[in-house]
């Protein structure tokens, strides 16, 4: 699974037409409001099946790479074969 | 210096089951806002909650008591403080007695030294103290004290001060009780963070008896741990149309953080792996997943705690006494930690081993 693309996709529904979110960038300045950012917790944590820690449920204060990194985290911990 | 210990614990809820009608009440809520039910469907999933109970009779049927909902929530029209707190003193009462009732203390009744009640719900006076006292026919010689407006880690300040009794005067038998009433206080409302509160609080009681009898759980120490910069996380404030309750989504996170800095003040020496039994308040889901990742807990470590959350949801300071109440078996030695989160950000804990 590409992660970053999956992510890029996830955080792509709610930003504006033909805007891109740079890895540096936090989502709360790219121009999403705090339920598109509750959204997208939940969107991340329905598509790669994993509960994002507590810090990051606040994803707006995180940067993509941050939330990249985590997702990566996540999907390492989880056990083999688990769904 | 004399141990104290909890000897008994029962508990008690209302008799109508309002979870599901208090979701469709949310969901009202929402009509004009897909976007939000959407969310609000999705964070319902998460919750981990299948049932909350109260003296607010959904469908009216009055059949157990208590009042309906269509009388006391009117649509445009929901009461006010002081109507609040009189349905407070009508039920209180009864609740309280239904828990004290399951402690079948029978003789033992009439050697109770002290009543110690916390509750952040309502208030009245002359007060719950002296109504129960007075139904359950406890002596008049008992010292009275009602911790008023602690919040949810309020039963570990209850059980502090029983204990400090206890350790003061070795005969004393304490009765302690944690009542909340929390389906008093629901709002008319179009906020969200409003409206997901109403998917967690719940009513409900714990009655104790705290002596130096060496039976159930001895309370070792405890600790409270204060996370800086974090007083706006949980407020509490009396409004006029019932009580205020704000509860920020970055509270999971902050106890997250705050924990894993100061397992060991709280732990006072003994090692994660010292621990068998963890009596973690339930405070909602995210909560109890904060705490287990900060300490590094098995998934079986908070399944009492998610077991009560998931049949009784978060009756505040009783919560975490239903918790207890599950492990007071405990072999001899078998050691173990409470803790309850609250307005500070403040984390209660309490070291506890068995006796069993």
């Amino acid at each position: 699974m590409d992660i970053e693309n999956e992510l890029r996709a996830i955080v792509g529904r709610k930003l504006n037409p033909g805007i891109e979110i740079e890895n540096s960038a936090k989502l709360a300045e790219a121009g999403l409001d705090s339920l598109d950012v509750v959204e997208i917790a939940f969107d991340v944590e329905d598509k790669f099946r994993i509960q994002l820690p507590p810090l990051a449920s606040q994803v707006g204060d995180v940067t993509f790479q941050d939330l990249m990194r985590l997702v990566e985290e996540q999907l390492a911990a989880k056990p083999a074969g688990a769904a | 210096m004399t141990l104290a210990h909890i000897n008994k614990i029962a508990t008690a809820v209302p008799p109508y089951d309002v979870h599901k009608a208090f979701i469709a009440f949310a969901r009202s809520l929402l009509d004009s806002d897909p976007r939000r039910q959407t969310l609000f469907d999705r964070m319902l999933d998460r919750a981990d909650i299948e049932h909350r109970y109260s003296y607010i009779s959904p469908d009216g049927v009055l059949d157990k008591g208590g009042i309906a909902a269509t009388d006391f929530y009117r649509r445009g029209n929901f009461p006010s403080t002081g109507a609040r707190m009189k349905a407070f003193e009508a039920q209180a009462p009864l609740l309280a007695q239904a828990a004290i009732d399951r402690l079948e203390i029978g003789p033992e009744r009439d050697r109770l030294t002290h009543i110690v009640i916390t509750c952040c719900t309502g208030f009245s006076a002359p007060g719950l103290d002296l109504e129960i006292m007075s139904r359950c026919g406890l002596p008049g010689s008992m010292e009275r004290t009602m911790v008023g407006f602690m919040g949810c880690y309020a039963a570990i300040n209850g059980l502090k001060l029983a204990r400090h009794i206890v350790r003061s005067e070795p005969k004393a038998r304490v009765l302690t009780l944690n009542l909340e009433l929390c389906s008093l206080h629901l709002k008319e409302t179009a906020s969200l963070d409003e409206i997901l509160s109403f998917l967690i609080f719940a009513d409900g009681c714990a009655a104790s008896i705290v002596s130096a009898d060496p039976v159930g759980l001895a309370m070792d120490s405890f600790r409270a741990v204060l996370v800086p910069d974090t007083r706006e996380l949980i407020t509490w404030n009396i409004g006029d149309n019932g009580f205020d309750m704000f509860l920020s989504g970055k509270v999971p996170g902050t106890i997250q953080e705050s924990l894993r800095g100061s397992a060991d003040e709280i732990l006072d020496g003994a090692s994660l792996t010292d621990i068998e039994l963890w009596a973690v308040h339930p405070g909602g889901r995210s909560i109890l997943d904060a705490v287990e990742r900060a300490l590094s807990l098995k998934p079986s470590a908070l399944a009492p705690s998610r077991r009560v959350l998931r049949s009784f949801g978060n009756m505040s300071s009783a919560t975490v006494m239903f918790v207890l109440q599950q492990m007071l078996r405990a072999s001899a030695g078998t050691r173990g930690c409470a803790m309850s989160f609250g307005p500070g950000l403040i984390a209660e804990t309490m070291l506890f081993h068995g006796t069993g």
